[in-house]
C-alpha cells in the first residue's frame, strides 16, 4: 500500500476507529490485526512474509534474553546475532550467493525493525526501557503501520506512553494543523518531488566526454574550456551541467519526497494520539555538513549518535593518554559511524561509496573545525564562521557535497568508476566547485528573497503558494497561457526545470515565511478555510501532472 | 473522532466538489470512451485526448482473449494501417493500432509490455505484433524503456507494476476500466486549461485528423532538408535501437506471441538524395538476420515508394495507405496459418 494514495487514507480511517477505542478490552489485538493486515499489503504470498516474521521473533527472543543476561558478553552475542540475521535476510551482496530463503521476498521495513530491535535489547539491559514490552507491544510497536515502511525511529518509551494513554479529545486548532500538515505533506510528495524526479529521470546521462557537435563547439572563453575539460583537451561540459543538474533535481526529490511522507505520517499520527518524532528540521539551512545531519533523518542521526558514536568516543576516550588527541577523538567516530551509516542504505557495492562519501564529509569538516579552533581559539573562530558569507560558503559546500554523494543511489559502482575515470579526480573536484559556487549564488538569492518579503501576512503565504503551484502545473502544460506569456515577455526558452526550480522555490518561500510569522491557530474556521483553498489549488495543479509518481524514496533503503 | 472527520470534510469539501463537477463535464463533453478496437486517430475524440493516455487506459480493448493483431510503430503506421478496413478483411481477427508518433524500438518493445500486462491470463499465443521500421527510428541513443511514453503512462496512477517480465495490471479487468472512467477529470483538466484546449486556445484536431488526399510535392527544400540533413548519419548514434530490436524479437520469442517486422516505404523523390535511407540499408542486414534467428517474419514493403502515396516525407496519403493495406492483407493471408497454429517456445 503506498503512503498518501487514497486506500491508505482509508486505512488511516479504519486504523482512527480502532485508536480511539484504546478504553476497550482487546483493543491492542485489533490494533495488531490492523498493523498486520497493512504490512501484508507489501507481501504477494504467506511464504514471501515469513522472513519478516522470522527476523520479528528473533527480535523479541533477544529482547528477553538480555533482560535475562545482563553481561556485556552476552550482549555483544545477541547484537552479533542479530546483525548476521539482518544481513542474510535483507540480501546483501556479501552474502554472495548464500540465500536465507529460496523463494524471492520483499525486504521491506527490515532495516527499521532492526533499528528498533537493538534500541530496545540495549536499552533493555540498561534499564531505561520504563517497563518491558509484552509481545503484542513490542509487535504494535515494530509493526506500526504509519513507522513500519521507513520510519521514523520511534523509540518506546514514547510509544508506550502513547500505546497506554486512554482516547482524548484532541482540541480544534490541533486537529487543523494536523490536517495542514498532511495537506503540505501531500504536496510535497504528489507535485513538487515529482517534478524534481521527471527533471531527473528524463535527463539523459551518459558518463562520456561530449560527443562532438556540442561542449566546446559552442565557442566559450578560454578559461570556461579549460575548467571543463579532461587532461586530454576533451570537452566534459555538455556533461558536467547535465550531471550537477541531475544531482540537484535528485537531491530536491528526494528531500521532497522523504520530509513529504514525514508530514503525512507526523499529521496522521497526532490525529490517531500518536506522537512520531521529527525527522527533518530545515536542513538546508545548516551551516556545516555536522549541522546538517542533525537536521536531516533526525531520527537515524540520533539513533547512530547514541548507539554507535557515543559508545565509540568514550572507548576511543578510554583508550587514549595523550591530551593533544582528544579533541580529534571525534574525528575517527564520526568516520566509522557515518561510514556504517551509509552502507546501510543499500545492499550493493556502490554504497560503500556512499559511506566513505559521508564519512569523509563529516570527518574532515570536524577535523578542520577543531584545527581552526585550536589555531585561531575557539572565540575568533566562532566570530568568523558566524560571518554571513563564511556561512554561506559553508552551507553551499555542503549541499553541493551532499548532492553529489546522493549520486551514489542512482549510479552503481562501475559508472562511478566510470565517472573518475572520464573526469578525474581533479575534475571531480572542478564540478564539486562549480556546483558550490553556483549553490552559493543561490542561497544568497534565498536569503535575499526571504529578507525582501518584509509583509508577512496570510496573503503573501497564500499568494506565494498558489503562485509556487501554477509554476508547478505548468511543467506539464501550458497552464492558461502562462508559460507562453513568460517565455513572451522573457524572450528565453524557459525549460521545464526552470518551472520546476521556481514552483518549489515558491512554496518552500511560502512554507518558511508560515513558520516565520508563526501563525496561531486561535480561530479555526478562517484556518480550515484556507486549507481547503489550498487543497483545491493541489489538486487542480495534480489534474495538470503527466508525470510518474515515483516509489517513496526510502522504501528500498 | 467526529471533531477530526467534521473538520477533514470542511477540508476537502471543495475539492470533491470540484472532482465531481469535473466528472460530469467530462461525460458531457466527451462522451465516447475509448472502444474495442485501438486506433490513436481516435484518441482525440476520447476523454483520453492524447495518443498516450488513450493507447495505455484504453487497452482494456487487448484484454480479452481471440485473435489479435497489434500494429506497433510511429506515425507512419497510425497513418498506414486502419483497423477498421483490415477487420473488414479479416473478421475473425481484431485489429488494434497501437503505434504512436515518434515512437522509436524501446518505444514499440514498451507498447508490447502494456500488452502483455493487460492480457488476461498473460496469455499471448494468439496475439500477432507487427512492428512498422523506418530509418527514422535508429536515429535515437539516449532513449531508454522506461523513458518512453507509454512506459511513463502505465506508471502514473499505480494501475500498472513492474515486474519481472515487464509490467503487471494490479486491479482486474472491470476494475481497471472504472478506475479508468474514475480518472476522467485528471484529462479533461489538461484538455480544457493548456494554451491548444478549449478555452485558452484552438482545439487542434492534430496531423492524424489530416490524412487525406494530399500529394507530396517534392521540392528541393523538402528533399534536402531532410533526415540525413536534420538528424545527421545512423553512425554516430551507435547500434542502440538496432539492438533493441533483436531484443524485442527475443522478448516475443520468449515471452509468447508471433513478430512481423515490416520496412515501410519512403518516397523515392526522398530517398533517392538521402544518405541515411542508404545507410540503413546496409546497417539494418545484420540485426534483421539476427531477428529473423528469433522467428520474427520479416516483409519488405519499402517499393510502395512512388511519390503519389504520400503526403510527405514519412506519411502515406489515402492511396498509399490502401496499398500499404492491401499488401498487408495479401501477406496475412499467406502466412495466417503459420502465425496462428504455431505455439508459442515458452
Amino acid at each position: 500500500m503506498s503512503i498518501g494514495s487514497p486506500l491508505f487514507f482509508l486505512a488511516c480511517f479504519v486504523a482512527g476507529i480502532i485508536c480511539f477505542h484504546k478504553d476497550r478490552p482487546y483493543w491492542k489485538i485489533g490494533f495488531l490485526a490492523f498493523n498486520f493486515g497493512f504490512v501484508a499489503t507489501f507481501f504477494s504470498t504467506v511464504e514471501t512474509i515469513l522472513p519478516l516474521a522470522l527476523f520479528c521473533i528473533s527480535g523479541f527472543v533477544a529482547i528477553r534474553i538480555s533482560e535475562r543476561y545482563r553481561g556485556i558478553a552476552a550482549l555483544w552475542a545477541i547484537i552479533l546475532a542479530l546483525l548476521i540475521l539482518f544481513i542474510f535476510l535483507k540480501k546483501y551482496e556479501i552474502t554472495g550467493s548464500q540465500a536465507a530463503f529460496e523463494f524471492d521476498y520483499p525486504t521491506i521495513g527490515l532495516s527499521y525493525i532492526l533499528f528498533r530491535i537493538l534500541h530496545l535489547v540495549i536499552d533493555s539491559r540498561e534499564g531505561t526501557i520504563n517497563r518491558s514490552p509484552t509481545l503484542l507491544e513490542y509487535l504494535n510497536y515494530v509493526l506500526f503501520f504509519l513507522t513500519f515502511v521507513s520510519g521514523p525511529i520511534n523509540r518506546f518509551n514514547e510509544f508506550q506512553e502513547d500505546h497506554d494513554s486512554r482516547p482524548r479529545n484532541i482540541p480544534g486548532n490541533e486537529i487543523a494543523a494536523a490536517l495542514d500538515r498532511i495537506v503540505v505533506g501531500l504536496l510535497k510528495v504528489f507535485l513538487v518531488s515529482v517534478c524534481a524526479y521527471q527533471v531527473y529521470l528524463n535527463l539523459p546521462l551518459t558518463i562520456a566526454s561530449d560527443p562532438p557537435g556540442t561542449g566546446f563547439a559552442l565557442r566559450l572563453p578560454d578559461i570556461v574550456q579549460f575548467w571543463f575539460s579532461t587532461d586530454a583537451g576533451d570537452s566534459t561540459l555538455r556533461f558536467s551541467l547535465r550531471y550537477m543538474l541531475r544531482c540537484f533535481a535528485f537531491l530536491v526529490y528526494m528531500y521532497f519526497n522523504f520530509s513529504g511522507y514525514m508530514d503525512i505520517v507526523i499529521g496522521v499520527g497526532r490525529l490517531l494520539g500518536f506522537r512520531i518524532p521529527e525527522n527533518f528540521n530545515a536542513p538546508f539551512a545548516a551551516n556545516s555538513f555536522m549541522e546538517f545531519w542533525s537536521r536531516w533523518h533526525i531520527t537515524l542521526s540520533d539513533w547512530f549518535r547514541t548507539y554507535l558514536f557515543n559508545p565509540l568516543l568514550k572507548t576511543l576516550a578510554a583508550n587514549t593518554s595523550s591530551r593533544n588527541a582528544g579533541p580529534y577523538l571525534a574525528v575517527p567516530s564520526f568516520f566509522v559511524t557515518f561510514f556504517i551509516m551509509g552502507i546501510w542504505h543499500g545492499t550493493t557495492p556502490a554504497f560503500v561509496v556512499y559511506g566513505l562519501m559521508l564519512a569523509v564529509g563529516v570527518s574532515v569538516n570536524m577535523a578542520f573545525k577543531t584545527f581552526m579552533q585550536r589555531l585561531l581559539g575557539r572565540k575568533v573562530y566562532n566570530s568568523y564562521s558566524g560571518r554571513t558569507v563564511c556561512k554561506n560558503i559553508s552551507r553551499a559546500t555542503m549541499i553541493a557535497f551532499f548532492a553529489f554523494s546522493l549520486s551514489c543511489l542512482w549510479l552503481d559502482a562501475s559508472e562511478i568508476a566510470r565517472l573518475v575515470s572520464v573526469l578525474g579526480m581533479f575534475g571531480v573536484l572542478k564540478i564539486w566547485i562549480t556546483a558550490s559556487f553556483a549553490t552559493f549564488l543561490a542561497v544568497v538569492a534565498w536569503d535575499f528573497a526571504e529578507r525582501c518579503i518584509m509583509y508577512r501576512s496570510h496573503l503573501t503565504t497564500d499568494f506565494l503558494f498558489i503562485t509556487g503551484i501554477v509554476f508547478l502545473a505548468s511543467v506539464w502544460g501550458d497552464v492558461g497561457g502562462f508559460k507562453s506569456l513568460l517565455v513572451d515577455l522573457t524572450g528565453l526558452a524557459l525549460p521545464a526545470p526552470f518551472f520546476a526550480l521556481m514552483g518549489a522555490s515558491l512554496i518552500l518561500l511560502s512554507g518558511r515565511l508560515k513558520l516565520i510569522t508563526a501563525i496561531q491557530l486561535e480561530d479555526v474556521r478562517p484556518h480550515l478555510r484556507r486549507i481547503s483553498m489550498h487543497v483545491l489549488f493541489f489538486f487542480l495543479a495534480l489534474l495538470m501532472q503527466t508525470g510518474t509518481v515515483p516509489e517513496f524514496v526510502y522504501k528500498g533503503f | 473522532m467526529g471533531p477530526i472527520i467534521r473538520q477533514t470534510l470542511i477540508v476537502i469539501l471543495p475539492t470533491v466538489a470540484a472532482y465531481m463537477a469535473l466528472l460530469v463535464l467530462s461525460f458531457v463533453l466527451y462522451p465516447q470512451s475509448p472502444g474495442r478496437m485501438l486506433d490513436p486517430v481516435k484518441a482525440r475524440d476520447t476523454f483520453l485526448r492524447t495518443p498516450p493516455a488513450y493507447l495505455t487506459y484504453g487497452s482494456s480493448a487487448v484484454a480479452r482473449s481471440g485473435r489479435t493483431v497489434v500494429l506497433l510503430g510511429p506515425s507512419n503506421v497510425s497513418f498506414g494501417f486502419r483497423p477498421n478496413v483490415l477487420n473488414a478483411h479479416f473478421p475473425d481477427l481484431t485489429f488494434h493500432n497501437m503505434s504512436l508518433g515518434g515512437t522509436n524500438i524501446e518505444g514499440m518493445a514498451a507498447m508490447a509490455d502494456l500488452v502483455r500486462a493487460m492480457r488476461t491470463d498473460r496469455d499471448l499465443t494468439d496475439v500477432i505484433f507487427v512492428a512498422g521500421l523506418w530509418y527514422g527510428e535508429f536515429q535515437h541513443n539516449e532513449a531508454l524503456r522506461e523513458r518512453t511514453p507509454v512506459a511513463q503512462q502505465m506508471m502514473r496512477f499505480g494501475l500498472f507494476e513492474r515486474a519481472d517480465d515487464g509490467y503487471r495490471r494490479t486491479l482486474p479487468l472491470r476494475l481497471f476500466e472504472v478506475s479508468v472512467e474514475a480518472l476522467r477529470p485528471y484529462f479533461l483538466v489538461r484538455s480544457i486549461l493548456t494554451r491548444d484546449g478549449l478555452l485558452f486556445g484552438d482545439d487542434d484536431t492534430g496531423l492524424l485528423k489530416t490524412r487525406g488526399n494530399q500529394k507530396l510535392v517534392c521540392t528541393d527544400r523538402l528533399r534536402n532538408g531532410f533526415r540525413s540533413a536534420s538528424s545527421g548519419s545512423l553512425k554516430q548514434y551507435g547500434s542502440s535501437q538496432f539492438d533493441a530490436l533483436v531484443e524485442f524479437a527475443r522478448e516475443v520469442q520468449v515471452l509468447g506471441g508471433k513478430l512481423v517486422l515490416i520496412d515501410l516505404p519512403n518516397p523515392r523523390c526522398m530517398t533517392d538524395v538521402d544518405s541515411v535511407w542508404r545507410e540503413y540499408q546496409i546497417e539494418k542486414r545484420p540485426f534483421l538476420t539476427r531477428a529473423r534467428m528469433h522467428g520474427a517474419l520479416y516483409w519488405n514493403f519499402q517499393d510502395i515508394n512512388e511519390d503519389r502515396y504520400f503526403m510527405d516525407g514519412t506519411h502515406p496519403n489515402t492511396a498509399g495507405t490502401i496499398e500499404i493495406e492491401a499488401r498487408f492483407s495479401a501477406g496475412l493471408a499467406k502466412e495466417i496459418g503459420t502465425l496462428f497454429t504455431e505455439s508459442p517456445p515458452h
